[in-house]
């Protein structure tokens, strides 16, 4: 059942032209340069230090690495990243 | 900062110590608790920027989280609040120093009068006292200085010219006071001559000799009084005193409107006091817009001054007074009466002092547009002497002239 609306869901985003993230709910992951990164449609804060920033997403987690790293804003949606960006990787568990 | 900017409430900077901080920073998320600016210090604290909520709900969530919290700073308008409350006497004094500044710049702070003497001067303060005008008062009270001029102008009778003005908190009124030349008595040998064409009706002599008689006609410039007194072969002369009374007649034309209408103040007035802020008039005191159906309205407008500089504020003061509109009707003979009374005053104004008018006499009455045109004449008894030098060398000459003969 379930699957089905995300199939549904996603025939929507497509017919109607709406952004996939608005419909679906996947992440939306915006990186300026190397050193600010936006992440929206996530789930909640796993880990963080200065280095690595462990997120929970919707389906599995995301994982970042980089170096002095500070976590700008953070709303129920979307969370703002400060620091040099080395590598971003989504982690299916 | 960015954060002081964006935030008016008050905000805390603390360290967030505990096996997982991320917990509580995910429980504050979905609270909907605002927090900014996450720096991972060591393994077991976070540094960050919290909202500032109930220190109840804080300490349940540090609970629910096993963390603890060590805040490092405390900022917004809160804690400012509460500073500013601290030092609430530093911030009373200022205010009141403010104050005592602003009314210092607007208080007279001297009155410098020049060109009248002491006594003068003292009268002149007095005045000024009257219109609220003295060291040490409030220059918002002070009328205008063409006001002010008038005030004094209308008191003082011994002054020429009277000017008023402002330089900042000062006054200067100059002065200048009426000198009159001193009268210039013909104090040698004299005669009183006639300065009207007259008749005659008493004569009273101090000293010299009359050349006239009583009930007789004399002419401008005739001589009434001699100041040579003595026989022909022994004369003398002497400084002739004395009035001598003599009828005179005038002529006057006078006309009075029988129906006039005229304004009185009926004495009630209204005042009212606004501050004015660039073009936004605040009432402070008289709200009424119209307070009299008919009145006249005074206006004084003070600029507020602070130190050297001129605010934007402006008091203003006006004061309405009631007027009254009244209409006056006259009877014909009432007119006559009228015009008759304002025609004698009108010529004894114009006469010397002690005359006396002895019959009025209306010789032509006409009632012409709402109005009674008359022509009188006067018979007016007044003293009509008047003191001429005489040249003493000449009569001498002339009395041996004659003696030779």
């Amino acid at each position: 059942m379930r699957k089905w609306s995300a199939h549904l869901k996603k025939w929507f985003a497509e017919v109607s032209d709406i952004p996939e993230d608005v419909v679906l709910g996947s992440p939306r992951l915006t990186l300026i340069g190397q050193f600010r990164l936006s992440i929206e449609n996530y789930r909640g804060v796993l880990a963080f230090s200065k280095t690595e920033l462990k997120l929970a997403m919707n389906k599995g987690e995301l994982h970042i690495a980089g170096d002095d790293f500070v976590l700008e804003t953070i709303l129920e949606r979307e969370i703002v990243l400060q620091g040099r960006v080395d590598d971003v990787r989504f982690v299916d568990e | 900062m960015r954060h002081t900017i964006q935030r008016a409430e008050g905000y805390l900077k603390a360290e967030i110590i505990g096996d997982d901080p991320e917990k509580f920073i995910r429980l504050c998320v979905s609270e909907h608790v605002k927090i900014w600016h996450i720096v991972r210090k060591n393994e077991t604290t976070l540094i960050c920027f919290i909202e500032l909520t109930n220190s109840n709900t804080l300490k349940r969530r540090l609970k629910d989280t096993n963390c603890r919290i060590h805040i490092l700073e405390k900022e917004g308008f809160p804690f400012l609040l509460k500073k500013i409350k601290l030092r609430l006497g530093i911030v009373a004094g200022l205010l009141f120093f403010l104050m005592l500044l602003l009314i210092l710049s607007n208080m007279v702070w001297s009155i410098n009068i020049k060109g009248a003497d002491s006594k003068l001067e003292e009268h002149i303060r007095s005045i000024l006292k009257q219109n609220h005008l003295y060291e040490g008062s409030l220059d918002l009270f002070v009328p205008d200085t063409s006001k002010l001029e008038n005030a004094l102008s209308t008191k003082l009778t011994k002054v020429t010219w009277i000017g008023v003005s402002r330089e900042g908190t000062t006054y200067r009124i100059n002065v200048v006071q009426k000198k009159y030349p001193k009268p210039k008595e013909v104090t040698g040998p004299r005669n009183l001559v006639a300065t009207k064409q007259a008749v005659i009706q008493r004569l009273f002599v101090e000293t010299g000799q009359p050349v006239v008689e009583n009930d007789q006609f004399v002419k401008p410039g005739q001589v009434l009084v001699s100041g040579i007194i003595g026989n022909e072969k022994s004369s003398r002369f002497v400084s002739a005193k004395g009035t001598v009374i003599g009828e005179t007649w005038y002529r006057s034309e006078a006309q009075i409107p029988l129906l006039s209408r005229y304004t009185t103040y009926s004495g009630a007035d209204y005042h009212k006091y606004q501050l004015k802020l660039w073009n936004l008039r605040v009432p402070l005191w008289g709200f009424d817009k119209e307070p009299f159906k008919h009145y006249d309205r005074e206006t004084l407008r003070k600029p507020i001054r602070f130190l050297i500089w001129q605010t934007p504020f402006v008091w203003i003061q006006e004061n309405d007074r009631q007027k009254r509109i009244a209409t006056r009707k006259l009877t014909v003979n009432q007119a006559i009466a009228d015009a008759v009374e304002s025609s004698d005053k009108k010529l004894l104004d114009s006469l010397p002092k002690e005359s006396k008018i002895i019959n009025t006499a209306v010789d032509y009455k006409k009632v012409v547009k709402n109005s009674v045109y008359i022509r009188t004449h006067q018979v007016v008894h007044e003293n009509i002497a008047a003191a001429r030098a005489i040249d003493v060398k000449k009569e001498e000459k002339k009395l041996k002239a004659k003696n030779e003969e």
